[in-house]
């Protein structure tokens, strides 16, 4: 097994699945699948949501996310050990989103080749969701636990439908796939956006630490405004947090009655 | 580590990462998988698991960890790098291990003066991609592990099939060479490599070892039978890796025996590994002894 800087890419996953078992219903039901969580009572059509983690099995921790229609895959390697300085007495993130090229209604480029007069991606927002998304986790991981060591978390976009979402649904990826990966945190971190008018904010919330552990706007708002929208990000964070944990829960439930199956019969 | 799932604790509380485990952080001490907050006066829990409770000792299990060395466990790992005087091993742990060149056996026996041709030659005892078994000898402060292979039952390891396991399933036993009757030899590594191997490579290492530090690869033809043996016994060992059964030499033996009632290739059907599954507990229940 020899680790190296590339083991995050790798040709495909190793087991296919059929991509309607994960589609979301577009009317509204009262089931819930297996091992995801359809909260249809508390959030809006379009902010529902379907969790799963342990997909990737040759990771050390995955998960894969719909928020909306939004799909969202992370996986999750390491620690493991890394020469760089800066990580003597902490652990580094290196963190790597990638969009797939059917991702949007409009075809991205792969090799990113932008023609002259087109309006299409820039080359940066990958870049600037990266740091966005390693401000939003560096506070609530246990570091100073993992010395000389690095955690690799790559991100890959399957369908972005709506661009509110995408921060919410990718930062909700990264932390079932690091509880998964069994890595410490502080606490769970969920992010939720609002889009009012033409303005986006985000907030990254730990609800059992009552802490944000990041905010982004874009816009104008007063701070009146601003105030309240943060307070309603809050309390649709808790709602998410739920989620995570009932998925969580009920997987390690799932662990516990296999193995005791097993010791039973 | 002690049994989380004893009988008569169902379900024993599952956390995630930031629930609250006690306010009482005077009495209880801090396990892996908990951390003290910033106010110093609560204790919780920073990985997603169920609590574990053993006495005043409060850990939270996850599902699966990476492994931790101590010093005299046995290990198989994977040569990385070639350093300057040392060999750099991936033990599956959290850090990349050591093996120093003072910590090996020299080609041409255990007593041989060290002269400095040996740190040009290293890339020609073990490089890159080989395997070897080897003793943990010294754990670092920051878990980093020392290897040593000073006794000629470690070294390169030739031909045979390394099983991954989960880390903990690997019972720690005095010993971890096993020659099993069934005719094959079982290295289980602690940190979750299993090597196995045909008995006659083995042997023959052996015996060359006194004159060869074992270096020398037997790269001899393994028997139709033997390869059989190895096949069936890696896929038993994997059946026990799935279903989160103790692995060692009993456990292995069991499920072999159970296994010989199927091909070798049924036995990776997920049929038929439930049921082997089911019998080698059933038999172990039985024996009800443990090593």
């Amino acid at each position: 097994m020899l680790s190296n800087t590339n083991c995050g890419w790798v040709d495909g996953p190793e087991e296919l699945f059929d991509p309607l078992q994960f589609a979301v219903d577009l009317e509204m039901t009262d089931k819930s699948s297996d091992n995801g969580v359809r909260d249809v009572n508390s959030l809006k059509n379009d902010d529902r949501v379907f969790i799963s983690k342990g997909l990737i099995t040759k990771a050390n921790g995955s998960s894969y996310v719909e928020l909306g229609l939004t799909k969202i895959t992370c996986s999750i390697y390491g620690p493991h050990e890394t020469t760089t300085d800066e990580s003597y007495s902490k652990c580094l993130l290196d963190t790597s989103i990638k969009f797939s090229p059917f991702s949007r209604p409009k075809r991205i480029d792969p090799l990113r080749i932008t023609y002259e007069n087109s309006n299409e991606m820039d080359d940066t927002e990958e870049a600037e969701l990266c740091s966005m998304l390693e401000e939003c986790l560096l506070p609530c991981i246990l570091l100073h636990k993992y010395p000389k060591s690095q955690i690799d978390i790559i991100i890959d976009i399957i369908q972005e439908d709506n661009e509110a979402n995408l921060l919410s649904a990718i930062v909700l990826s990264t932390t079932v796939a690091l509880i998964d990966a069994c890595i410490e945190l502080y606490d769970t971190v969920v992010a939720k956006s609002l889009k009012i008018d033409s303005n986006l904010l985000t907030v990254c919330y730990m609800p059992n630490l009552a802490q944000v552990s990041s905010l982004f706007f874009d816009g104008e708002l007063t701070t009146n405004e601003l105030d309240k929208y943060v307070d309603e990000c809050i309390k649709q964070c808790h709602i998410l947090h739920k989620a995570i944990c009932k998925v969580i829960i009920d997987d390690l439930k799932n662990k516990d009655q296999e193995s005791k199956q097993t010791k039973i019969a | 580590m002690p049994d989380s799932l004893s009988s008569g604790q169902q379900h024993m509380s599952l956390v995630v990462p930031g629930t609250i485990l006690t306010n009482d952080t005077s009495n209880f001490m801090r396990g892996h998988g908990t951390y003290l907050d910033s106010t110093k006066t609560k204790l919780k829990s920073s990985v997603a698991g169920c609590i574990l409770k053993v006495d005043r000792l409060l850990c939270v299990e996850p599902k699966h960890m990476r492994y931790i060395g101590e010093v005299g466990h046995v290990i198989i790992g994977r040569i990385l790098k070639v350093d300057q005087t040392r060999w750099i091993v991936d033990t599956n742990s959290r850090l990349d291990s050591y093996l120093p060149l003072a910590a090996v056996v020299l080609p041409g026996g255990e007593h041989r003066r060290r002269i400095d041709d040996d740190e040009r030659n290293m890339r020609q005892y073990l490089k890159e991609g080989d395997l070897v078994s080897a003793e943990i000898q010294i754990v670092h402060q920051d878990g980093t592990l020392s290897l040593q292979t000073r006794n000629l039952r470690y070294g390169k390891l030739s031909e045979g099939i390394l099983v991954q396991v989960k880390s903990s399933l690997v019972k720690k036993t005095k010993n971890h060479f096993h020659s099993l009757p069934c005719g094959a030899t079982v290295i289980r590594g602690c940190n979750g490599y299993i090597w196995i191997c045909p008995p006659t490579a083995a042997t023959a290492s052996n015996e060359q070892e006194h004159h060869t530090g074992g270096y020398v690869r037997s790269i001899e033809t393994i028997s139709l039978d033997e390869r059989k043996t190895i096949t069936r016994l890696s896929n038993c060992i994997q059946i026990l890796n799935r279903y989160s059964i103790p692995i060692y030499d009993t456990s292995i033996m069991n499920i072999y025996s159970a296994s010989l009632d199927y091909e070798i290739n049924q036995s990776i059907e997920p049929k038929i590994m439930d049921i082997l599954a089911k019998q080698t507990l059933a038999t172990q229940e039985n024996i009800g002894t443990y090593e």
